[in-house]
């Protein structure tokens, strides 16, 4: 059953069913109407509550705890198994279950000790029927669970409430759409957002409320946005801006000015950016309204910092620590992420790696999923970058298992997904690049644009194939350029350089890209390491002497970067110069990358020998053996001979018969 | 799920390093039946004395069979898709099973 549990169905398979009302059929009469009175309470009943409910039947609760269907809990019961509820639940006559629902409601309004709960209040009155209740507790429970942080909830009880308001003014409806809406959102549901939204901007513009109006266009514009529909988004934000400004300045109109800067930011339009923006702040500094004006901050100061503009990024900072301090969550969240996209995307990874975790925690603990996810794709490029690449594609699928959208996150997922099989060699490599660039299309966006062109042109390269690489990497070149991207723009010029397709870069593109093109690299090489990239580093190796391509070589091996390890093993063969063997394969995943004849003298350093032993031993000069002892010490990062054959022991390297 | 083939070249010093192997990666493919299913292998006698294998999964991905070759300690030199299967006659009967 718990199988069945975990898969998150919601019908019950008919042979639970079976079961659980065979068991509960062997109850006495009154046992079997207390099961059904548990049945209708969610989670937990407790005990007063079920005293309510059925009081003569209580003396039968023990005989429905040993029947095994039920489980005593502290201050009350539940079932052993959500289904096994479920099941009991399904199977009473609607109006005892209607009886039932109304007791419960009416004893929780009156609790014997605290508050009322709301959420349990809408859940009986819905299962009552009773559309006047749930009306008056689900908004309010839904309220409730937002302040809690509890999204989800929040959103599920605004649903709730909106299938019992066929009653209700038009007005009132367009409220619970415009609530469901922002909580579907934050949650990253985005399909279901864009539709509660629609749904309320229909109702204000039949209203006539150009306020309420203007700002759902600004809320759906947000949502358009999140899915890639950059264009429509930024169109629908102007109107919204319009409409606004016909009327009397207010916060709706900041917010709109805010939400342009930062469609702005996204599309790489710099000028946008200021202009929007400083609209933004002194409107929002007329209006004294502080959460506006830090939002605007957020999105000039990431713009400023993109640009390396000195100070961009500290204002970035200064914000998210206001936010965060204020309890402003959906700007701290905001921050989090465009202050993590926009280091990873500059490679300063000091920056990324001093964000992104707490970030991840803030929105994880929050019920945030949209930001979560965000925060969750950049994880998987920062592993991308570092080359641990198995952790960066398992934290792509989990941003691929979770986010059911066609927002950022998945996109910039993707891309992770087809640069790790493309630089190891493994099939698959376009399936996850054409998804990305199917999702970034439609957005005209330098950010998606480019971030897909870059990662399909070094699998272009990658599998061989220079004239695809070449064409991938100038669909987005120019775009780059035009919005003078640093990063972005040297890494296109780069893969054209690559395949002789570009034989200068201007000079503005990020500084080991413009090394690597001039054929500066070795100190492109020492660039790329200091910022934590040892692909890219190898890469720049590989581009030069016999030494540096051997020590290249030996780089792609150890990360796995098969493709790469032979484009550079064929340029050193053409030259006659030598291949250095690689870790042989037997030992290549042991864990402390000790080769085969390393660990052929660690067994017997194990065994006690002493080198001179172990050389007569294994045929070796005594100084090979010295040798090999000493790389074994450094691997394992260990002292003396002692020490390595606990290691030996510990590592499993004397079970295994490799 | 896809097929793919593995190639593991001399991945092992000697048979009963791959029999182990094998144990391993029964129990590993076991554990994780959706994502990744061991159809069948060939050993091969390497021209050094070693042992390897080419070994034909179904997988949910590439990174399955990594990560199924990483839990039960198994090398990987390869990992090709398969685009079809063309069988002409059943395998001939293995020496030992």
């Amino acid at each position: 059953m718990t199988e069945v549990l975990a898969a998150g169905g919601s019908s019950i398979p008919e042979t639970v069913r079976d079961a659980v009302l065979a068991r509960a059929g062997r109850l006495s009469l009154p046992g079997s109407r207390l099961l059904e009175a548990v049945a209708i309470i969610p989670g937990r009943a407790e005990i007063w509550l079920l005293e309510q409910l059925a009081p003569a039947e209580m003396p039968h609760l023990d005989e429905c705890l040993a029947s095994g269907v039920l489980r005593a809990d502290p201050g009350g019961v539940e079932f052993r198994h959500e289904l096994a509820r479920l099941a009991v639940e399904e199977s009473l006559a609607p109006d005892r279950r209607i009886k039932l629902n109304e007791a419960a409601f009416r004893a929780i309004a009156d609790p014997p000790s605290g508050e009322p709960d709301l959420a349990a209040l809408a859940h009986h009155a819905d299962a009552a029927g009773d559309a006047s209740a749930v009306l008056r507790f689900a908004p309010a429970a839904a309220e409730r669970a937002a302040q809690l942080g509890a999204h989800r909830e929040a959103a599920a009880q605004y649903a709730r409430a909106l299938r019992f308001s066929d009653s209700l003014s038009l007005e009132t409806q367009a409220e619970l759409y415009k609530s469901l809406s922002y909580e579907c959102y934050l949650t990253g549901e985005f399909a279901d957002a864009i539709a509660a939204s629609t749904q309320a901007l229909e109702r204000y513009h039949r209203l006539a409320d150009a306020l309420k109006e203007g700002e759902c266009l600004r809320a759906l514009s947000r949502l358009l946005w999140s899915i890639g529909r950059t264009p429509e988004a930024s169109d629908m934000c102007r109107q919204a801006v319009a409409l606004l400004e016909s009327l009397t300045p207010g916060h709706e109109l900041a917010m709109a000015y805010a939400q342009l800067a930062a469609l702005s930011m996204s599309t790489g339009d710099s000028e946008g950016v200021v202009v929007w923006g400083m609209r933004a702040a002194r409107l929002a500094e007329q209006l004294g309204d502080r959460e506006i004006l830090a939002s605007a901050r957020v999105n000039l100061g990431a713009t400023e910092y993109m640009a390396g503009t000195p100070g961009g990024r500290e204002k970035l900072e200064q914000e998210l620590d206001f936010a965060l301090s204020a309890g402003l969550e959906e700007i701290a969240a905001v921050a989090f992420n465009v202050l993590v996209r926009a280091a990873a995307r500059q490679r300063d990874y000091v920056v990324v790696d001093r964000y992104l975790d707490s970030g991840f925690e803030y929105c994880r603990e929050r019920d945030l999923g949209n930001f979560r996810q965000g925060l969750g794709a950049e994880r998987a490029r920062r592993l991308l970058d570092s080359g641990e690449w198995t952790l960066a594609t398992d934290a792509a699928n989990l941003v691929l298992s979770t986010a059911r959208t066609t927002g950022m996150a998945p996109f910039v997922a993707l891309t992770v997904l087809g640069q790790v099989r493309a630089r190891r060699g493994d099939p698959d490599v376009w399936a996850p690049l054409d998804r990305a660039l199917e999702m970034a299309e439609p957005s005209g966006e330098l950010q998606r644009l480019a971030l897909v062109a870059a990662a399909r042109a070094e699998a272009g390269w990658l599998a061989g194939d220079g004239e695809r690489a070449l064409d991938e990497a100038r669909a987005a070149y120019d775009l780059a350029l035009d919005k003078r991207h640093l990063w972005f723009a040297g890494e296109l010029a780069y893969w054209q350089w690559k395949c002789s397709g570009l034989d200068a870069a201007p000079g503005w593109i990020a500084e080991p890209y413009a090394l690597q093109i001039a054929g500066e690299w070795q100190r492109a090489a020492d660039s790329w390491r200091a910022c934590g990239c040892p692909y890219e580093a190898a890469l720049a190796l590989a581009e030069g002497n016999e030494e540096a391509q051997q020590r290249a070589y030996e780089e792609f091996r150890r990360l796995g970067a098969v493709p790469a390890a032979k484009q550079v093993a064929r340029s050193l063969r053409a030259v006659g110069a030598s291949v250095p063997r690689g870790p042989q394969p037997s030992t290549r995943e042991n864990p402390a990358q000790l080769t085969a004849r390393e660990i052929e003298v660690l067994e017997l350093v194990a065994d006690g020998l002493r080198n001179a032993e172990i050389g007569d031993r294994l045929f070796l000069s005594r100084r090979t053996v010295d040798h090999h002892v000493s790389a074994i010490l450094r691997k394992l990062s260990v002292r003396t001979r002692g020490d390595a054959s606990a290691e030996f022991h510990r590592l499993g390297l004397d079970r295994q018969d490799r | 799920m896809e097929t793919y083939v593995i190639l593991r070249r001399g991945g092992w010093r000697t048979a009963d390093g791959l029999q182990a192997a094998a144990g391993r990666s029964t129990a590993e493919s076991e554990r994780i039946p959706d994502d990744v299913a061991w159809i069948r292998s060939y050993v091969l006698s390497e021209r050094d004395g070693t042992v390897g294998t080419v070994c034909v999964y179904q997988a949910s991905s590439p990174e399955a069979i990594r990560r199924h070759a990483t839990a039960a300690d198994l090398p990987v030199d390869e990992i090709v898709k398969v685009a079809e299967t063309v069988l002409v006659r059943p395998d001939p009967e293995p020496a030992t099973v």
